[in-house]
């Protein structure tokens, strides 16, 4: 007889700094953990801020190698953006049509899409300084460290502007921005269902 | 000299058949031009210029254009007690060098004296931070190179087992500095007198199974590096580094070289740095460069270029790990100390590529001694000492994973700094890295310019430099005229 099989969980990466829009990542794992705890259904998740996308390695890492992995997790990472569509990099930041919003953009990982590897660091240096997520996620696919699934929402910080020189970095973030942001992001998850 | 444009895969111009040969009319030589736009896998940007007169090098630069960053002055005016979280803002990579660093020369100007548990906390954390360092410049950083990998990720396909052991001792390194320095990046736990907050001895002893795995994977690592194709290479290096009768040098000892001073000594004092050592201001660089000096000449003395003749009272020297191991072999740990004589770290032969071994050696180190401190330390309930503030004038010297770092501070006695003089690693290799490059583009000037321009990064790879820190750094610019 088959044992049932144990739910997806769900693991949340806020990137980001407790300074400006740069906050908005882990403001909206605060929100999601929020809205996960006050559901009467329980979801299977974690929550982790990160600093720099190079800490993502730290949790793609098998915490105990010889105990065999149950279903590998969904990643969801999510990180603040600027929109560079008024820069010289446009297709980049192709709006994604499952988005509510037109600055709430998605990307379901692979490596070999070209979308993908447009929001790669378009001049590597390599250094530390330089490993930005997209490295990080194809140094973790090579190493076989990716789950099946990992979806990326950029969080657009200047679309109130036109000026790529200087995106604002407000001092706080807007509370009812950063619930907005949870509510989309969950909506956009089907096998979380928060009733 | 000409400047060509920017390939964006950096590509030196020189590959572009159009741009290889461009004979100059007036004298009949041949003129080449290769640019190579962003030096890679080192900390921060710079650029590399190499200019060739027929056949002969006439000048190479380590040209670093990241803009000043004034730490020295911005500190001017504000509390001792921010002095060891604003310099750690110097550096990601480092900030335990720049954190102990400033808190132990505020700490001699005072008077203070750490107890023995709250110093081998210090240490712990230093140590956290080397095989941190370490581990990231060999495993992602310099690795590459020795397997003709472009990336990180392009060794981590032809050695995937050792990448992923190279992450996780870079983990356990993160571990020490999340428990003992508050996180990861920009730990913020130092305090004047010892730490804002200790762990209870229950978090810190936890660790020690962890690290005792950490130091089996440093030691496979270490035979994993020692398998490496390094080529043969020697330069007259002058090692200096801090070195310690009793013990491998990280935070105190005094200065070690390799030659005599004017003095006759090759033991220099800490609080005489400025007196063996000098920093000159160059025109191709936004940072300071460091020189010994030989003789006894004002600060404001010859200004030391490549288009000029040094002066014989100024030297290169180099600091780092193949300086720390050269200087102080006989005080590593056993297992690092063993490890060193049966891999076959000959650091007389001064090869600056047996860097990356050195490296590994002091990972070995790192975590042995980590595995010590905690084994030894006793429960200690009180985080700092405390001291009566007073005016006064501080120095201090540790071992940054890049190598010897100098700090002095000046304060009133309301402890309000009044002067300060940050000297990091890179600043004092550069001058080093420039000559070894000259060096090597005389034996090799005959070959390919993208050959040359590859070797001279994997040269300048060997010491992890830190751009950022020194700006107080990569392009690589070959002018062949």
């Amino acid at each position: 007889m088959n044992q049932p099989s144990e739910p997806q969980k769900t693991i949340f990466f806020g990137f980001g700094s407790p300074h400006g829009f740069d906050q908005i990542g882990w403001q909206i794992i605060d929100a999601i953990e929020r809205l996960l705890s006050s559901s009467p259904t329980r979801i299977p998740a974690e929550l982790y801020k990160l600093n720099t996308p190079s800490d993502l390695l730290n949790h793609a890492l098998p915490s105990n190698p010889d105990q065999p992995t149950s279903r590998k997790p969904l990643w969801i990472l999510i990180d603040a953006c600027i929109n560079v569509n008024t820069c010289d990099n446009a297709a980049a930041f192709e709006p994604s049509p499952l988005s509510q919003s037109p600055w709430i953009h998605r990307w379901d990982w692979s490596s070999q899409t070209d979308s993908i590897q447009a929001l790669a660091n378009p001049t590597p240096n390599g250094s530390s300084h330089g490993f930005g997520l997209i490295e990080t996620l194809q140094l973790a696919e090579t190493l076989g460290l990716t789950p099946d699934s990992v979806c990326i929402f950029a969080i657009e910080c200047n679309s109130s502007t036109s000026s790529c020189a200087n995106p604002p970095t407000a001092p706080a973030v807007d509370a009812k921005a950063v619930s907005y942001c949870a509510e989309n992001i969950l909506s956009q998850l089907p096998h979380i269902n928060l009733k | 000299m000409t400047n060509k444009s920017t390939h964006p895969d950096n590509t030196p111009d020189s590959d572009n058949p159009k741009r290889a040969h461009n004979p100059n009319g007036k004298d009949g030589t041949a003129t080449r031009s290769i640019r190579v736009p962003i030096l890679t896998r080192v900390e921060g940007e710079g650029a590399l210029n190499i200019e060739f007169h027929g056949t002969s090098v006439h000048r190479v630069e380590l040209n670093i254009y990241e803009p000043p960053r004034f730490f020295e002055a911005l500190l001017k005016g504000r509390s001792i007690h921010e002095v060891a979280d604003i310099t750690s803002r110097i550096c990601g990579i480092c900030p335990i060098a720049y954190q102990v660093t400033a808190a132990q020369a505020i700490e001699q100007a005072l008077g203070i004296t750490l107890p023995y548990e709250l110093a081998a906390l210090r240490r712990l954390i230093y140590c956290a931070e080397w095989i941190e360092s370490h581990v990231l410049h060999i495993h992602l950083l310099h690795a590459p190179d020795f397997f003709d990998c472009h990336s990180a990720v392009d060794l981590a396909k032809k050695f995937p087992l050792e990448v992923q052991r190279g992450l996780k001792l870079k983990q356990l390194g993160n571990r020490i500095l999340e428990v003992l320095g508050g996180r990861a990046i920009h730990p913020i736990n130092i305090a004047i007198g010892g730490f804002y907050r200790l762990p209870s001895h229950n978090d810190l002893s936890t660790l020690i199974p962890a690290l005792e795995q950490g130091l089996s994977w440093a030691v496979d690592a270490s035979q994993w590096i020692a398998t490496l194709p390094f080529p043969n290479q020697s330069f007259p290096y002058d090692f200096v580094s801090l070195a310690h009768p009793e013990h491998y040098p990280i935070e105190d000892g005094y200065i070690a070289t390799n030659s005599q001073s004017a003095t006759g000594n090759s033991k220099i004092a800490v609080k005489d740095y400025e007196s063996h050592f000098r920093e000159v201001q160059v025109p191709h660089s936004t940072a300071l460069q460091s020189r010994r000096i030989y003789a006894h000449q004002p600060a404001s003395a010859t200004i030391s270029t490549p288009e000029t003749t040094t002066s014989t009272a100024d030297s290169n020297y180099f600091v780092g790990p193949l300086a720390r191991v050269h200087n102080n072999r006989q005080n590593l740990s056993p297992i690092a100390r063993k490890l060193a004589d049966t891999l076959r770290l000959d650091t007389s032969q001064r090869n600056p590529y047996h860097s990356i071994l050195a490296r590994t050696i002091e990972v070995v180190f790192a975590f042995e001694e980590a595995i010590r401190i905690l084994r030894t330390i006793q429960p200690t309930r009180t985080p700092k000492v405390d001291f009566t503030l007073r005016a006064g004038v501080g120095y201090s010297a540790t071992e940054a994973p890049r190598g010897l770092i100098f700090h002095r501070y000046e304060f009133d006695d309301l402890g309000r700094v009044l002067f300060a003089k940050i000297v990091p690693p890179t600043s004092q290799n550069q001058g080093q890295i420039e000559a070894d490059l000259r060096t090597l583009v005389s034996q090799i000037h005959s070959e390919q310019d993208l050959f040359i321009a590859k070797s001279c990064e994997q040269l300048v790879r060997n010491y992890d430099p830190c751009i950022s820190c020194s700006t107080h750094f990569m392009k690589v610019h070959i002018h062949r005229r």
